[in-house]
């Protein structure tokens, strides 16, 4: 199940570690990121790491 | 209920300059309008929230669409904003909006289209529109039905008229050409209780009769579905908006009427009609449609298209519908991912959003706000994990609040360098006061340097008031009650041809009058006879007279001016 949004389109996820609100809802944050980032590669997606920065049209 | 927009017209940027309107209070304001609710709601939280939006803002916005937008998918972008019945930074209203407009110029493709909506003005003041470089015109007639109009635009239906209005967007068609003038009315409003009509056909029929008499004259007016807000009075009495039938129907008889009239759709916009609905959703990390992958933008799917994949389409079926629309802006076979921390320094929010169970309102027990240490243990704690932190999740707090709170982060991030670029690595700048408040945060974080700036600079521009009128301030002299100052000088400008409504001279007519000034001077004062002795004397002359007269009648002595006795300076000033 963990899969399927990046079966039905998505292309990228974030891995939070920490997000209280969520938690508070009733969220669980599982921290095992290396596990949880074999699925995509299982699943044939090359993965990569998104840098959090300004997109290249707004740096020039 | 979630009222979604009938029709989404092409593609569209719309820019609001001036986020609040001068046609204010109970008195004057549209009934579905909110825009000086949300002023008055934001003002009241004490965010910093201006009435005037700042060029600068308006070129970032702009230069930014022009840079993403490779498909050239934008074609117009509207400056619209509120009403303006006296002046804005000193600007009448074609003025302010005909600036704007002209130092966006540089930072648009489009500017060519670029356009103006809100108001109705003299044909004079639509010419300066004109000469701006505006091409485009959004006389707003809000609703079509004369009673209503006067009923949901009372400012309008006072400053202006509903006929003086339509006759007005006629002249705008002599000047701009009748295709470039777009009158907006609100779809549904005509509905909303209690004056509304009590019958779809009842609405369409009004609404149907107001497209025929402007598209008769070629003039091709546009709606806005209305979106019931929940701080107006119609948005109060009226949750659920106008019914789906209305807006069914309304659709019909817009296209009728426009093939009736042999009218095409309205520049920058495309057919109105179910499945017709265009959204500019189409920029995804920096890609515009037709890039990536190699795959051109296609059409999306209609009704009937999307009814069959709903009931009938397998799951396997679905996915792969799925990958070809992400392979359209993505590499098929790449995935990215971020890890991430959302950092909650406080949960303390006066937003109460229905789905949070997060926040806390100020002064209720369990509220926290983090000290700078543990903020700062938290982002070292996620690069020791992976990376770096993405978020600072800030959540809404009074101004004076979020400025303690984020004033030493930002000062210490910027000691500490590396959290300084994690907080700034999210794309969303978080904007920040430029001093700290307060003797203790002075002591602790190093102020940046205070630049000098030029007047007109983007500080006096965030001026939150300098929107409003002023109420008419007067004095009374000998009986007559005059306006002073900035109210004079207005009154003064506005007894031209350019004042739209007379409200100057409406407000000083209908005001109490004001208390005399020197009350116990004015009971003393010469009598008629001998102030209207006077004639054509000079004010010296009058001032002498009277003085003397007044110390007559009251049996004062002759002293020198410059004494500094009370009775001789009183008598040297009577008035």
């Amino acid at each position: 199940m963990r899969s399927a949004r990046l079966d039905y389109g998505a292309d990228d996820f974030d891995l939070p570690i920490e997000d209280e609100v969520t938690q508070k809802a009733g969220a669980t944050i599982d921290l095992d990121l290396e596990g949880l980032l074999a699925i995509p590669r299982a699943l044939g997606y090359r993965v990569e790491y998104r840098r959090a920065e300004r997109p290249a049209a707004l740096a020039s | 209920m979630e009222t979604a927009p009938t029709i989404q017209w092409g593609y569209l940027i719309y820019l609001t300059v001036l986020r609040l309107c001068q046609y204010f209070g109970a008195h004057e304001e549209c009934g579905f309008c909110d825009i000086n609710h949300n002023w008055r709601q934001h003002k009241k939280e004490g965010r910093p929230y201006t009435g005037v939006k700042p060029v600068e803002d308006v070129l970032e916005a702009l230069t930014i669409i022009d840079r993403y937008d490779d498909a050239r998918a934008s074609k117009a972008y509207t400056l619209t904003g509120g009403s303006v019945t006296s002046t804005v930074d000193g600007l009448a209203e074609a003025d302010f909006y005909g600036a704007t407009r002209r130092r966006s110029r540089s930072a648009s493709r489009s500017a060519g289209s670029a356009r103006s909506s809100r108001r109705r003005c003299r044909a004079r003041d639509v010419q300066r529109y004109k000469d701006y470089g505006i091409t485009i015109y959004h006389p707003n007639y809000e609703v079509w039905d004369k009673r209503l109009f006067s009923l949901i635009s009372p400012g309008k239906e006072r400053y202006v008229g509903r006929e003086e209005w339509h006759r007005r967007i006629f002249d705008a068609a002599e000047v701009f050409g009748a295709r470039y003038v777009i009158p907006n009315f609100v779809a549904g409003v005509e509905m909303a209780k209690p004056f509304g009509f009590e019958t779809v056909d009842e609405a369409i029929a009004s609404t149907t009769e107001g497209l025929d008499y402007f598209m008769s004259r070629g003039i091709t007016p546009r709606f806005t579905t209305w979106c019931p807000e929940p701080t107006t009075p119609l948005g109060r009495d009226n949750p659920d908006g106008a019914p789906l039938e209305y807006h069914i129907r309304l659709l019909e008889a817009y296209r009728d009427t426009a093939e009736k009239h042999g009218l095409k759709p309205p520049p920058g916009y495309g057919v109105a009609g179910a499945g017709n609905a265009v959204f500019s959703g189409q920029l995804l990390h920096g890609r515009a449609p037709g890039r990536g992958g190699g795959a051109g933008m296609t059409s999306r799917i209609g009704v009937d298209e999307a009814r069959a994949l709903w009931e009938d389409a397998s799951d396997e079926e679905l996915k792969r519908l799925a990958q070809g629309v992400r392979a359209r802006w993505h590499q098929p076979d790449r995935a990215t991912y971020m890890v991430m921390r959302i950092i909650n320094y406080t949960n303390v929010c006066v937003a109460q959003c229905d789905y949070c169970a997060f926040y806390v309102l100020p002064n209720q027990d369990g509220g926290y706000v983090l000290s700078r240490e543990d903020v700062f243990a938290k982002i070292d704690e996620l690069v020791g994990v992976r990376r770096r932190p993405r978020r600072l999740q800030r959540r809404l707090q009074p101004a004076a609040a979020a400025r303690l709170l984020l004033r030493p982060l930002r000062v210490g991030a910027r000691a500490l360098r590396r959290p300084g670029r994690v907080l700034r690595a999210d794309d969303r700048r978080v904007r920040l006061p430029r001093r700290p408040r307060g003797p203790e945060l002075r002591r602790r974080c190093r102020a940046p340097p205070r630049r000098r700036r030029p007047l007109g600079d983007r500080r006096r521009q965030r001026d939150p008031d300098r929107g409003l009128p002023g109420p008419a301030r007067q004095v009374e002299v000998h009986g007559r009650r005059l306006l002073r100052g900035a109210a004079r000088d207005r009154r003064e400008r506005d007894e031209d041809d350019r004042d739209d409504g007379d409200r100057l001279r409406r407000d000083a007519g209908g005001a109490p009058r004001a208390p005399a000034a020197r009350r116990a001077i004015s009971r003393t004062r010469p009598a008629a006879s001998s102030r209207s002795s006077a004639g054509r004397t000079s004010r010296t002359e009058r001032r002498s007279a009277a003085a003397r007269s007044w110390r007559a009648s009251t049996g004062g002595t002759s002293r020198s001016r410059g004494s500094s006795s009370t009775t001789s300076r009183t008598s040297a000033r009577p008035f």
